[in-house]
């Protein structure tokens, strides 16, 4: 048995475990506790058979002797879900005996295991280590990771006594909670590796559904990263007692995620953008460079992250723009990389000026805040006072850099969050747009994307077929006029035009 | 301040609705004396080239620019009111609620070929101190356009305090109706000559915005915002003017508050009067109007009953209310309506408190109109 990249996991949750672990809960109901037992009967594959849907991550206890009643339920659910092609990962608790417990696992069908923890020792085993972001082991050689601490996405809402209100940000644009830039984080930090999403939907789920099911699809797999499935007791109740209501949500996730499965080449796409953000993106440097990212997505800024220690290792073709988050200087090796970028006519922004003291001065064309000088043909905006907010950190960098190097805008379409990738090979485009409302769709939505490119495949999840678009010259690129926008829509372009 | 109206009790007794003809008598001596202007009305129906010649032929109908600008700094107030990324429909903002960028372009040619010293377009852009450059970006203008269209061109987001030391206080002349004075961004008072650039719109609170409306936008919302500061301007503007419409709190401690904390909290009370107020503490030497494709129904996309319309017009003249007033009659509305009237079925005119503060004529019958006459490009607005 070997662990797989390119399952899509699904959480399974249930089994004598399962009910003994959630019989405090006050949401236990006898519907939760028959829903929890019958998931242990191969009859309840019923509901993943024929979907994307080919890993179950099923609770394979501590591994210990007094978990055997679990362990013997899963027996003939794992020996019916390999015959249909169903593979299965058992989630083990830390304080478990590892080896013991994958044995055992391994022999009942299992074809790995999850646990929890980023210092297991494992090489070599079929285990998929689970950590929250501060402890991913991304270094580490497993080939699956899986990352705890997400965000729920969609909109954040505020609860009040009458009707659920979007949380709005400064501009009064409302606040949206996504995990995408950590993908695209994480596609950098442990590139060739699979990660898991592992989130369950929050309790209000009721305000979300079926779009909030949809959009938590669409912004892992968008970005190259899997949500393991994870369905509420309501709606697991429901999809077990075939309610109609359930049945079409569950048949909307499915096809959200039959939808990316088709695209499946489209996750190996790579982001875009005119700006790198560099950072450690660790320890310290964790929570600021993370959150700068997560508000650069959410003013649309496509950028590209690079990890410090693997800049002389990137290609800065295209880039015009370099944000280095961190306090602590660069290396002097990088340091001459970067100086030579911002000579050869690029931008440099940094958190404090470590440029070479003949640096020319220039007046600030944008915020006091910094410190801005021209070196060759480029410049370098340093702060004075250093980075501490990330909002601003993001708004700065976006307007030091100028709008002119968009390279997507929205109009009507302010609960959505856009994703530039491309393949370099066959020189496909593809803008993502996800929508983070919670019901209904956005009319009269145009996307202004930065390409010569006047044609272009709109892709979305109410057609099997993409829908030709033509696009009108506006400035420096093109806008498309897109039909209504439910979660998730793309636009595909057949060649580079990016201007 | 009006001092020998008992309003407050006039006003509990009889209700808002009727406020409007609580005048006093030196204000009707000055409405009988408002000055008047000329008018210049062109037709123009699409935005290309033909937006220079139209508009050249209008400002020299109205006497030539170079009297007014030569050697001179002109500010431009245009009109780019709520969010750049929110359309009626499909459409671009400069054709729905935003003056369109080939009349900024035209008429900043015009003004600099006229011998304008610098030209400075001014906006307070919705809850942002970015550069107005930027926020002009973000809808897809091009504001280098605006820079090659005359030899000094420069941009100010005046929603805040910008690069100034301190903001510019400009009185009311004889008192104001809500504030005795306004707080400014210092582009406002570091000007010769003050140009409005609006566009033709109908509008749910005021009942038409024109080139007097326009002006509601010279206000910084670090003071006069939702979010201002409490004693002292906040240093990035937040939110709309809602203390305008409400009078829910005060602006900052550092402006003067409103002149009667018991007036009525009507924004249809209310906006008109801090509009009159503006339009008298920062005189407008030159009004045009945008009026070539536009909306009608509400003033931006977040309104209902929004629709696009193609009247192709445009209007100017040196005087704002008269100027308002041949735009309303264009529209279809009788200048002389007030409140409970179309278009101010629940406000009070605003062109009637500027005519009652001496500001100008709302009398047609004042008011020489050149160029296209009124009934050859009137149209109904309320139908279109």
């Amino acid at each position: 048995m070997s662990l797989n990249p390119n399952w899509i996991p699904m959480k399974w949750t249930g089994g004598p475990l399962g009910v003994q672990r959630r019989a405090k809960a006050q949401t236990f109901t006898p519907e939760v506790k028959g829903m929890l037992t019958a998931r242990m009967d191969p009859a309840s594959l019923e509901l993943v058979r024929g979907t994307p849907v080919n890993c179950l991550v099923v609770e394979w206890a501590a591994g210990e002797p007094a978990n055997r009643d679990q362990q013997s339920a899963l027996v003939p659910l794992i020996e019916a879900g390999r015959r249909i092609g169903i593979s299965f990962v058992g989630r083990v608790e830390r304080t478990a005996d590892l080896r013991a417990a994958l044995a055992a696992g391994l022999q009942a069908g299992l074809s790995g295991v999850l646990v929890e923890g980023s210092s297991a020792q494992v090489e070599d085993l079929p285990v998929i280590l689970q950590c929250s972001r501060s402890n991913i082991p991304w270094d580490s050689h497993v080939p699956i990771l899986s990352v705890t601490d997400n965000r729920w996405p969609g909109l954040e809402i505020h609860e009040t006594e009458e009707t659920p209100d979007a949380v709005t940000g400064p501009t009064g644009v409302p606040w949206v909670n996504s995990n995408g830039w950590f993908s695209m984080l994480a596609r950098q930090l442990a590139a060739g590796k699979a990660l898991w999403l592992d989130m369950d939907p929050p309790p209000q789920i009721e305000h979300w559904r079926p779009a909030g099911y949809s959009a938590a699809v669409a912004d892992s797999y968008a970005y190259g990263t899997r949500w393991m499935i994870s369905l509420d007791e309501k709606l697991s109740v429901g999809a077990h007692r075939r309610q109609p209501e359930a049945i079409r949500v569950w048949e909307r996730v499915v096809a959200i995620m039959s939808f990316f499965k088709e695209h499946a080449d489209w996750a190996g796409f790579q982001p875009q953008g005119s700006l790198s953000v560099v950072s450690r993106f660790r320890g310290e440097e964790e929570a600021l460079g993370g959150e700068v990212l997560n508000l650069l997505s959410r003013q649309l800024v496509q950028y590209r992250v690079v990890e410090k220690s693997r800049l002389a290792s990137t290609s800065l073709e295209g880039l015009e723009t370099i944000l280095w988050v961190d306090e602590e200087p660069p290396t002097s090796e990088t340091r001459s990389e970067l100086l030579d970028f911002v000579t050869r006519g690029g931008l440099l922004i940094s958190a404090s000026f470590w440029g070479p003291p003949d640096c020319k001065p220039l007046v600030a064309d944008y915020s006091d805040h910094y410190k801005i000088c021209g070196l060759g043909k480029g410049k370098i905006a340093a702060s004075k006072d250093g980075f501490h907010d990330p909002y601003q950190v993001a708004v700065d960098t976006h307007l030091l850099m100028s709008r002119r190097s968009d390279w997507v805008r929205l109009f009507n379409a302010g609960t959505a969050i856009s994703y530039f990738s491309a393949d370099p090979n066959s020189r496909k485009e593809l803008v993502q747009i996800i929508d983070y409302r919670t019901s209904g769709v956005s009319e009269f939505v145009t996307a202004w994307v930065r390409t010569s490119n006047r044609s272009a495949r709109f892709w979305s999840l109410e057609s099997k077929e993409p829908a030709p678009l033509q696009g009108v010259p506006a400035g420096t690129g093109v806008e498309f006029h897109l039909p209504s926008l439910s979660t998730y829509s793309a636009l595909e372009f057949e060649h580079r035009g990016v201007g | 301040m009006i001092k020998d109206c008992t309003r407050r009790e006039f006003l509990g007794t009889l209700g808002t609705a009727v406020a409007g003809i609580c005048v006093s008598p030196a204000r009707l001596a000055f409405a009988s004396r408002a000055p008047t202007a000329p008018v210049a009305v062109g037709r123009c129906y699409i935005y290309g080239a033909e937006v220079v010649q139209v508009l050249s032929t209008m400002f020299d109908q109205l006497g030539g620019l170079e009297r007014l600008v030569k050697g001179k700094t002109v500010a431009i107030k245009i009109n780019l009111t709520g969010l750049a990324a929110n359309r009626l429909r499909h459409l671009p903002l400069e054709l729905t609620h935003w003056t369109h960028p080939q009349v900024i372009g035209a008429t900043v040619h015009l003004l600099g070929q006229a011998g304008a010293r610098r030209i400075r377009l001014l906006e307070s852009p919705m809850s942002t101190a970015e550069p107005l450059e930027e926020f002009m970006l973000q809808a897809n203008w091009e504001p280098r356009d605006f820079m090659s269209a005359a030899p000094v061109v420069e941009f100010e987001n005046t929603n805040y305090l910008g690069r100034a030391k301190k903001y510019s206080r400009l009185w009311v002349p004889d008192g104001g109706l809500m504030f005795r004075a306004y707080d400014l961004n210092h582009s406002y008072e570091d000007c010769d000559v003050f140009v409005s650039l609006a566009k033709l719109k109908e509008h749910v609170t005021a009942g038409v915005t024109l080139s007097m409306k326009n002006c509601f936008g010279i206000t910084p919302c670090t003071i006069y915002g939702e979010e201002a500061g409490k004693d002292e301007p906040s240093l990035v503007p937040r939110g709309g003017r809602g203390m305008f419409h409400h009078g829910e709190r005060q602006p900052s401690k550092s402006a003067l508050s409103e002149i009667d904390l018991r007036s009525p909290r009507d924004p249809g009370y209310r906006v008109p009067r801090v509009v009159a107020d503006l339009v008298a503490a920062r005189p407008v030497h030159l009004a045009v109007i945008d009026g070539i494709e536009t909306m009608m129904g509400g003033e931006g996309p977040w309104t209902s009953g929004r629709r696009h319309v193609k009247s192709g017009l445009l209007i100017a003249g040196t005087n704002c209310v008269t100027t308002d007033a041949v735009a309303m009659a264009l529209m279809g509305f009788d200048p002389i309506a007030d409140r409970g009237k179309p278009p101010f079925e629940t406000c009070d005119s605003t062109l009637r408190l500027a005519e009652d503060l001496g500001v100008g004529s709302r009398d047609l019958r004042q008011i020489e109109v050149v160029g296209t006459p009124i009934a050859q490009a009137k149209f109904n607005a309320r139908s279109a």
